[in-house]
């Protein structure tokens, strides 16, 4: 049995390739994260001045992508999108890297999608969040609305939002598993077809469970240590 | 639309971002070739990525008479299709079969072999001894029959036994194991997954029906044998991979692959 | 978009939407009362149940919905005591029942964080009053902790229950035909992928505006200002 089990792994090399897949999470997660959260400051921005039209765009997408499951969204960034990114990637002389790129393009990109709603919320939250007092105090001291916003507004609201970021975060490196569906080689994928190949899957399914355990429960220790240095300065309660 | 346009230019802005972190330009001399991966003697993807079985070898075969590399990538079959549609790769060789359906959408280069198909059931069913195509429809009404989906196997059963609970799979190993799991009454596939599945130790208990269907007894469901899928409108990589594989036909190259894999030989001869 | 294709879809959406609401409702009607035994065995004064209860969440609220469903689906089939045990077979054998059970441990987990955090949450004094009115350990938590803590916990448990609906797609891996395994069928059949992903985006929003709509009505019965407006 537990010969058997090191064959597997060491000898048939499939440790390595869930290793691999464990390395392609992170980066689907990582960028899809850092992309989304990107995208997210300036629609939230938008969404909490109340940009008329605008701000009803931003939650109209904010909306259906919340409550859509993951799945369809990547069914149509995959299956759908095809022909406009293709245009677009030509229209702006990229068609032969994002020919390239495509498959791991469309993962972070329907991963961005996704953890870029949720980011909304949480940015637009923490801006509400700011103390008006704060803001008040700001504008007795004649600064303008500008300066208000980029020196006290938003690093205070960034600092709100780090809770929700740190989940947003956990719940994407969870939805990259999503993208396996449609064949994309990340750790969920990996072990599909180990799982396949060798009859077992009850071994390489807990295996990718484990995986996927180690990289949320590192990064909930990560966040601690950076909530603690976030917090310097602040009194707690 | 509203949503449809958010969405559209929010995913156009992270496009652009992403392309700009940089990728590879495109590789001269390369064929990338869409395949399943894990469709026991067609397709088996081992850890590192590569790809035996008999696509595999009718893959390589097409590259050496082109003398070009092949690349393998690996994905779920249903999403074969539409992937190659968005130019994850430039052709499917796959096991996959030329119908009229999926005409409309691809280019197929002439069929190079085909498998009859059967239907399996456990040794203990009731259905193991029937003798023709319509007995088992008649059978297997209302019951559970397991297909790969995308397949033209899940259009031949929905046709054929309309009322049959159709369960469909991405992948032909997790069909497998299901059947073995006594999930399903019976899985409809091509004979070599059934001659792979068979001789494995989770088959040891399963039969296939003794009534082998082909491309004969439903053109409009099962299509015309195998052939390699390519996008609508490249004349030239379709006649490339024509006289390619009817080299491979003529100098017995498909027959061997065939016999190594299938213990058979499937080979459409090239006219 | 193609109103044809929308019209040929609707009908298997309509099929498929009743499976998702009834593996919703076993999700909310099972996971609810689980969560809420997990929460209290995660205050619990006895360390090894409380070591278990916050390992078992730990493990799934850390891991992906889809890798549970399907270690439980294709790992325990593949244990050989598992098919031969009619109980366990009846519960794992069937993809429904697989789908619906993996539902229920998953939200368990994160209903077990919203009602533990809403159980701390409780004010010392209300239940030191309860103590010392003499009401045993149980009476203060059912006419107490209880009342108190759902009210608390309702606005995050809402969000849980728009999460079950939308976990409830993952079904469709496992071969159960709810509204995303019909979607991802009419999208191989027709390629239609905008319209079909339009129409089923439209059944889930109408789903979760009918869970959320009920659940604020709840909430409204439980708030305190109904309550003193009596």
């Amino acid at each position: 049995m537990l010969h058997g089990i090191w064959v597997l792994m060491v000898e048939k090399g499939w440790l390595l390739a869930l290793l691999r897949g464990a390395g392609i999470t992170l980066l689907i997660g990582f960028l899809g994260v850092v992309v989304g959260l990107a995208a997210a400051i300036p629609l939230a921005i938008l969404r909490w001045r109340q940009v008329p039209i605008l701000s009803q765009l931003v939650d109209a997408y904010s909306i259906v992508i919340r409550g859509v499951p993951g799945l369809l969204v990547i069914y149509l960034l995959f299956f759908g999108s095809v022909d406009w990114v293709q245009r677009i990637a030509s229209a702006f002389g990229y068609a032969d890297s994002a020919e390239n790129a495509y498959p791991f393009l469309i993962g972070i990109i329907a991963i961005a999608a996704i953890s870029c709603a949720y980011s909304i919320e949480v940015i637009r939250g923490a801006l509400q969040a700011v103390p008006i007092g704060l803001l008040e105090a700001a504008r007795s001291l004649s600064l303008s609305p500008r300066v208000t916003f980029s020196r006290v507004t938003l690093p205070l609201a960034l600092r709100l939002a780090l809770g929700g970021i740190n989940n947003v975060w956990q719940m994407t490196i969870k939805d990259t598993s999503l993208v396996s569906v449609v064949g994309m080689q990340e750790l969920m994928r990996a072990a599909a077809v180990a799982a396949g190949i060798t009859r077992s899957p009850l071994l390489f399914y807990c295996l990718a469970a484990a995986m996927f355990f180690a990289m949320t429960a590192v990064s909930q220790v990560l966040f601690n240590r950076a909530e603690k240095h976030f917090n310097r300065g602040f009194s707690r309660g | 639309m509203l949503t449809k346009n958010a969405l559209r230019s929010f995913c156009a802005s992270g496009l652009m971002m992403a392309a700009a972190i940089g990728a590879a330009s495109a590789e001269d001399g390369v064929l990338r070739v869409g395949t399943e991966g894990d469709a026991p003697q067609f397709s088996m993807a081992d850890a590192n990525g590569n790809v035996t079985g008999f696509d595999a070898d009718i893959a390589n075969g097409i590259c050496a008479e082109l003398k070009v590399k092949c690349k393998f990538v690996v994905q779920t079959f249903s999403s074969l299709v539409p992937s190659m549609d968005s130019d994850r790769f430039d052709v499917i060789i796959s096991g996959l079969g030329i119908t009229d359906e999926r005409m409309k959408k691809i280019d197929y280069s002439i069929p190079y072999a085909t498998t009859p198909q059967y239907f399996v059931v456990s040794k203990d069913s009731p259905f193991v001894g029937l003798k023709s195509l319509a007995e088992i429809e008649k059978a297997l009404a209302g019951k559970t029959v397991g297909v790969v989906n995308g397949t033209t196997y899940a259009q031949f059963i929905k046709k054929h036994i309309p009322t049959a609970d159709l369960k469909t799979y991405d992948a032909t190993t997790q069909q497998n194991s299901d059947l073995a799991a006594g999930r399903l009454d019976a899985a409809f596939g091509d004979s070599p997954t059934w001659v792979d599945f068979l001789s494995s130790p989770e088959g040891a208990n399963f039969a296939r029906i003794d009534v082998k269907v082909t491309g004969a007894d439903d053109h409009e469901a099962l299509g015309y044998g195998m052939g390699v899928g390519l996008r609508k409108g490249n004349a030239e990589l379709k006649a490339k991979l024509d006289s390619a594989l009817c080299n491979m036909i003529n100098n017995s190259k498909v027959k061997a692959a065939s016999e190594n894999w299938f213990k058979d030989d499937y080979t459409i001869q090239c006219k | 978009m193609d109103f044809s294709i929308v019209a040929y879809a609707v009908p298997f959406l309509l099929v498929g939407a009743k499976t998702t609401m009834l593996i919703a409702a076993f999700g909310v009607g099972l996971g609810l009362p689980f969560g809420i035994l997990l929460a209290t065995a995660r205050i619990s004064q006895t360390g090894p149940v409380r070591k278990c209860a916050d390992f078992y969440c730990a493990v799934f609220r850390g891991t992906p919905m889809l890798v549970q469903i399907f270690v439980i689906y294709y790992g325990l089939a593949q244990i050989g005591f598992v098919r031969h045990n009619a109980v366990l077979w009846w519960l794992i054998g069937d993809s429904l029942h697989a789908a619906i059970l993996a539902v229920i441990l998953n939200t368990g987990a994160y209903t077990a964080e919203i009602f533990r955090t809403a159980l701390l949450s409780l004010p010392r004094g209300l239940i030191e009053a309860a103590e010392a009115c003499g009401m045993s350990p149980w009476v203060v938590f059912h006419r107490i902790k209880f009342p108190l803590a759902l009210r608390q916990a309702l606005p995050s448990y809402s969000t849980e229950v728009a999460v079950i609906v939308k976990e409830s797609s993952l079904a469709s891996t496992i071969t159960v035909l709810e509204i995303t395994g019909y979607a991802k069928r009419l999208m191989s059949e027709t390629f239609a992928i905008m319209e079909i992903f339009v129409v089923t985006a439209a059944f889930y929003l109408a789903i979760n505006v009918v869970c959320l709509t009920a659940l604020h009505a709840i909430e409204r019965r439980l708030s305190f200002e109904r309550h003193s407006a009596r």
